[in-house]
């Protein structure tokens, strides 16, 4: 009963810890990308720097009509920002955000966040049909395409700390990282080839540029949330960065060490904010790579997962394999 | 890596590995740098209502109508050039006759439909029309852009005025004038200094015949 009440208590915490997380992580990619094209971004509403700018936001989109199209599948089309979000709330269950300080530690957390985060193509699709839009269709359409094509490349590329560890529990990865020269990105050749394997699979999954062509703004307008306005496009937007957001706390966990760093293991406080330090560095990295980028072909990113990612990934989890039977896995 | 646009455009992907992997490897560091730079450029926006940018002498902005510096009186005589040249046909002007000069009686300017091409100033004899340094046209109603001549007056006297004058454009665009006598040896003394370049041979054609 009190692990529930612990649990219950902590989702609650975790749950709007990341809601405000994520609603300022827009903020400072709009910032970072107008500081890349020489501009200012948000500026005007709070001071400095326009920080009241998502709460405006989100402010909006609630007062805003919520339309449904006339020939929508309205069930459909009603559910599918909930079942959107969903997933990408529930991967960061398994996220531990210090030592035990985590809502679920599951001793499968990685397999629970990878195949949750997977399960976000369902939403998007339902939005995607139910909208009874073409655009929205095609953008579905291709959204499939692609997240089935680079699932497994980012699958095997995070697989490759999880070996290294010897564990699929994330805590018993983290803590197979205890200081900066054991993070695993330090790891020699195999480090380094992996987190840029799942720095390009992430692009993909997320459907950042350059693989956007989900969203495809100056063909397909927004992609699958075209037809969606007010609170339930909010939602779609809530969902997406959430998982961005995750995929960058997973990144940051599996690769760089998550809450380790000088003085961590005295201060579990310090530890915490080095976790979302590293985390939104990886956010930043992806955005960087967002706004110097043009969009590529459909079939360059398929030939790009098939015929590349797909089999380095699996050569290179080979490879590791062979030299964790060798050496044996890494414990921290 | 010297040429990667090109022939190479319509291979695929893994026909030459490692070749396709520097280049790409290039471009992303090239790409990234660009982009790095940026981010530790200052931004070039400016808070344009608090902070407002120079404008350039040659500004094309709201026209407006001056007043003589001196005898304080009215530029414009009515002469009503301006309005026979305007492209859109924005200007209307009806001419006052007086004894000494004339003026203009009415003069409007739908400022709406003005595409800012300076025809009118720079046909102004006068220089009675001219253009403001000011952009700031935007309003809530299309009427106030219906420039009575009281309304040019003031415009004139609100903002800084553009260099351009009617005299000052057409100074600048009439071919330099050769001096009446001594026409031929000018024109030949030119022809020979730039004998090199095709078109003279023209001119000195030209002068040999006339």
């Amino acid at each position: 009963m009190t692990a529930a009440i612990y649990a219950f208590i902590v989702g609650f915490i975790v749950l709007n810890g990341i809601i405000g997380v994520v609603t300022y992580i827009t903020l400072l990619e709009r910032k970072f990308a107008a500081r890349m094209q020489s501009r200012i971004g948000p500026y005007y509403l709070g001071w400095p720097h326009g920080w009241l700018q998502p709460i405006a936001d989100a402010l909006k989109l609630m007062m805003k009509e919520d339309i449904v199209p006339a020939l929508a599948d309205r069930r459909v089309y009603n559910l599918a920002p909930i079942v959107f979000l969903v997933p990408c709330m529930l991967i960061f269950a398994t996220l531990p955000f210090a030592p035990g300080l985590g809502v679920a530690d599951l001793n499968i957390g990685i397999l629970f966040f990878l195949a949750v985060s997977a399960m976000e193509i369902v939403g998007l699709f339902m939005g995607g049909w139910g909208s009874n839009n073409k655009y929205a269709l095609l953008s579905v359409m291709r959204a499939v395409n692609q997240i089935i094509s680079y699932d497994l490349p980012f699958i095997f590329a995070a697989l490759v700390p999880a070996l290294l560890a010897g564990s699929l529990k994330l805590s018993g990865i983290a803590a197979a990282q205890p200081d900066v020269l054991h993070w695993f990105i330090f790891y020699p050749v195999i480090g380094q080839l992996a987190f840029v394997a799942y720095i390009v699979a992430m692009l993909a999954a997320e459907n950042r540029v350059p693989f956007d062509i989900l969203e495809a703004e100056s063909e397909l307008i927004a992609g699958f949330r075209v037809e969606y306005s007010g609170m339930k496009f909010a939602l779609i937007q809530l969902g997406e960065y959430a998982h961005i957001t995750a995929t960058s706390f997973l990144g940051a966990l599996l690769f760089l060490g998550a809450w380790s760093g000088p003085g961590a293991a005295e201060h579990p406080g310090l530890g915490i904010l080095y976790f979302l330090l590293k985390a939104v560095g990886i956010f930043l990295l992806v955005t960087w790579v967002r706004w110097s980028f043009v969009r590529i072909r459909v079939d360059q990113i398929l030939a790009i997962s098939w015929k590349l990612l797909l089999p380095a990934t699996l050569v290179l989890l080979m490879a590791t394999a062979v030299v964790v039977a060798w050496k044996g896995p890494v414990v921290g | 890596m010297d040429n990667p646009r090109g022939d190479k455009r319509n291979r695929q992907l893994g026909e030459s590995f490692w070749p396709d992997l520097g280049n790409l490897l290039g471009a992303v560091t090239r790409a990234m740098g660009v982009t790095l730079r940026n981010l530790f450029r200052k931004p070039v926006t400016l808070q344009y209502p608090t902070v407002k940018r120079v404008f350039p002498d040659r500004f094309r902005g709201v026209l407006a109508l001056t007043y003589d510096k001196e005898t304080a009186e009215e530029n414009c005589i009515g002469c009503r050039l301006c309005e026979y040249v305007c492209p859109p046909q924005v200007i209307k002007v009806e001419m006052l006759k007086a004894e000494k000069r004339n003026f203009a009686k009415t003069f409007t300017l739908e400022l709406y439909a003005c595409e800012f091409c300076e025809l009118c100033v720079q046909v102004c004899p006068t220089d009675a029309i001219i253009m403001m340094k000011s952009f700031d046209l935007a309003t809530s109603d299309r009427r106030e852009l219906l420039l009575d001549k009281d309304r040019l007056h003031t415009i004139g006297l609100q903002f800084d005025p553009s260099w351009a004058t009617g005299t000052g454009l057409r100074a600048m665009q009439t071919p330099p004038k050769a001096a009446p006598e001594g026409k031929s040896e000018v024109k030949a003394a030119t022809g020979e200094s730039s004998s090199a370049t095709g078109e003279s041979s023209s001119a000195t054609g030209e002068s040999s015949s006339g």
